[in-house]
Order: C-alpha cells, then structure tokens, then sequence
C-alpha cells in the first residue's frame, strides 16, 4: 500500500503544493530578519536567492528526469550506494524534525506574540500537529485539493494588505544604496536562500507522485511557482522597508505589524486579525507538507509496506520537540536565523547537488 | 506539571485513535520499528512533562553544524 502507487497528483496541484511550501512560513518570518541583516537592501538579497533557487531547482528537475521511476530515497540509493545514502536519509530526518518542530513552534509563538498572549504556546502546538497529521493521513491528492483554496485566500490576502499599505508607504527607506557594502546583502542572501528556497529541495520526494503523463509539466510549473513565490516575497520585504521605515528591521511579523497601521476612514480598522489568521494557514500547509515529506522518507527508509503506520509516532515526536526545544526565544532566533540555512545548505543541497554531479558524469562517460 | 501530562495525553490519543486498528494489525517487525521511536518519545514526554530542559535535537545541531553557521554568520557581520 505504499503512497506512491496509490495516490497521484498532476503537475498544477503540484504547483499548489509548491507554492504553499514556498510562501508558507516565509513570507510571515522572512522580512523581520532579512531586514535587520541587510537592511533597505533586503530587496536585492531576495533577488540573489531567488535566482539562486532557481539554479537549485534546476538540479532537482535534473535528478526528476534522470530516475523517471525512482523516489529519492530509491535514487540515492543508487547513486551513492545503500550506506552512504542511509548516513545522509538518516541526517534527512533528523532535518525535518527540526523542521516541522520549528514550523509549528514558529505558529505558536505567532498567536502568543499578537493575539492570544494568555494561552500556553504548547495548546497551539498540540492542535497544529493534529490537524496536519489528520491532513497527511488524508493523503496527497486531498492536500492539493485542499491547499489550493487557503493558499489563494492567503495570497489574496497578501494583496490586500500591500495594495491598502501603499498609500502609506514611501520611499526613502529605500535609500541609500550599499550603505554599509555588500556583506549585509551576503548576510541576507544567506538567511533568505536558506529559508525557503534551499528548502525546495524537499520536492524532489514530491515529484514521483506526479501523474507520468502529467510529469512534462512539472519543470514549466515549478519554474514559475518559483518566480511567484520569490516575487511575492520581494513585494512583502519592499512593502515592510517602505512602510515602517527604520523599525522594518525591530519589528517581528512585519506583514502583520503592516496590517495593524492601515486605517481606512473610521471603518476599515483592525484588519490585522484576519490577515493573522491567513498567514498562520500559510504556516499549516507548509508543517502538512514537511510531516508527509518527513513520513514518506521514514517509512520507505524502514522499507514499510503500510506508509501511514509511522505518522502518529513522528507527529507525537514533532509535537513534543516543538514544546521541549527552547527555554528562551533568544535560544530560537538563533537556531533559525544563524544555523537552520546552514543545516538546509549542508544535509539538505549538498548531498543533493553532489549526486546531480555524479549522475551527469556517469552518464557523460556513459555516452563517450 | 499536571497540565502537561493532560495536553500530551489528549495529543497522543488524538494522534493515535485513528491508526489503532492499523497498529494493532502490523506485524512482528513494523511492531519492533514502533517500540524503537517509543524512546525518544519517553525522553521528550519525561522532559515535557516536569518542564526540564535537557539535551535536545537542537543542542546537537547547534553544538555541531551550528558552530560553523555561528563562525560564518559572526563574519558577515563584520562590516564597518
């Protein structure tokens, strides 16, 4: 009964899927601290990561049309043998648990932070993790379905916010240019590649589901997911520059911090709430999608004929690392701002780009 | 102390109650897979439960992987 003979997507509700994973998270936590890195040059450090992430893809596309028939854990198998590829699933695995802990701690401490500042953070924990494990069983084509309304209310949105924030918007923050060099940018390149668009990566599990007649799509698909999600993310760290000026850097969950200063006459106030909620749904897709990326590689690591017997296992242990991991928050900015890109750039891309070289050569000197 | 236990029991009886009847049909091998994951939850439910905070996933990263991100981080922050 393994998933990937069983349920199917096609190449746009992949895409869904894609851009879910992508804008998920980020776009709530990554214009504070690419701001506070680069400052008002955050803007080009999204462009550097965004065609960074391009080339990644291209990689994992690479890979996708080299093993048609294999999963990623099948293909690495064959490209660096049953061990090696075991060192690396197993430092896979350990990855996404800190990921999905970090996800659903990140929802925590956004409702603790703005609307809901007397309720212990491990409630919001707890009911994160059931719904997504409740998701994941439902299965992979049910999340395509599904995502593809609340990633278009949440993108929406997102429009929203930024359109009303326009008229307060202005654009001297913008300047100087290279003020303090190109370290900051590098800084901010570092911080935003790592999160999300070396997280991408993690599509590669994603891909084998795609139906075979739809998988010459796939690459047009992500291609463009890509450019969307970076374009989304470029408009929100502008918007967040322009509109809160020198704070952009201080202030944590800048698009929500946005909505709180847009007024329309004496009626149109207060509209944080409902953009709270949107982003947090963003948060949920991507904690769905790593829980049945993290379940899918687990249970084909053990070689299990049942994908789902695993999944309340390893959402029990998401949950409880999540409410375990951190006595300050201090302790948490520093896990995702300075070591989680370095993790996502080491055991996410590194074995990934390394077998992409490998399999060209081979088949370089295959075709000599 | 004891509304810890009462959030990690309704989590695990939530997560659990819709995969009982599969748990109870795995066979000998996927049973022993199960028991294994039974101890880094006991760890983590044992820490969660009297709130201490002993070594975690994050330690080894940070301990690890993360001096190297630390070392790299402290160098682009190194501007005038």
């Amino acid at each position: 009964m393994n998933t990937v003979e069983k349920e199917t997507i096609d190449a746009r509700q992949l895409a869904i899927l894609y851009v879910s994973f992508m804008t998920g998270s980020s776009i709530v936590y990554i214009p504070n601290p690419m701001i506070h890195f680069a400052g008002n040059m955050a803007w080009l450090s999204m462009i550097v990561s965004t065609l960074m992430g391009f080339l990644l893809l291209g990689c994992v596309l690479y890979l996708a049309r080299c093993y048609p028939d294999a999963t990623y854990t099948g293909y690495m198998n064959q490209i660096y043998g049953r061990w090696i590829s075991s060192v690396f699933i197993i430092l896979l695995i350990l990855m996404l648990y800190l990921m999905l802990s970090y996800i659903v701690l990140g929802i925590g401490n956004f409702f603790v932070n703005t609307m809901m500042i007397e309720t212990p953070e491990y409630v919001f924990n707890a009911l994160t993790i059931i719904t997504a494990a409740y998701t994941v069983h439902a299965g992979i084509e049910v999340m395509g379905r599904m995502f593809f309304l609340l990633v278009t209310s949440m993108l929406a949105f997102v429009i929203l916010i930024v359109c009303l924030a326009v008229p307060i918007a202005r654009t001297e923050p913008l300047l100087p240019l290279f003020y303090e060099g190109v370290k900051p940018i590098l800084h901010g390149v570092y911080f935003s590649f790592g999160f999300p668009f070396a997280e991408l990566f993690l599509f590669s599990v994603i891909i084998p589901f795609v139906r075979r007649e739809n998988r010459h799509h796939v690459g047009k698909w992500m291609y463009a997911m890509t450019a969307l999600s970076g374009f989304f993310l470029l408009i929100v760290v502008i918007i967040t520059i322009t509109t809160l000026g020198p704070l952009a850097g201080d202030r944590k969950f800048s698009l929500y911090a946005v909505a709180r200063l847009i007024r329309i006459g004496h009626f149109m106030i207060g509209i944080e709430a409902i953009v709270g909620i949107s982003l947090i749904v963003g948060s949920f897709m991507k904690a769905t999608i790593v829980l049945f990326i993290l379940n899918h590689i687990t249970s084909r690591f053990f070689r299990l004929s049942d994908d789902r017997i695993l999944l309340p296992v390893i959402s029990l242990i998401a949950f409880l690392l999540s409410v375990t991991m951190f006595e300050t928050e201090s302790e948490f900015v520093f896990s995702v701002d300075e070591v989680w890109p370095f993790i996502t750039m080491t055991i996410g891309i590194g074995p990934l780009v390394l077998a992409a070289i490998i399999t060209l050569i081979k088949r370089k000197i295959r075709r000599n | 102390m004891a509304e810890h236990i009462v959030v990690l029991v309704i989590t695990g009886v939530a997560l659990f109650a819709k995969h009982a009847t599969r748990l109870r049909q795995s066979n000998r091998r996927e049973k022993w897979i199960l028991i294994s994951f039974g101890v880094p939850i006991l760890y983590l439910s044992c820490m969660f439960a009297t709130n201490n905070h002993w070594v975690n996933l994050h330690d080894l990263a940070n301990q690890s992987i993360g001096r190297i991100a630390h070392f790299l981080v402290e160098w682009l922050k190194q501007h005038p």
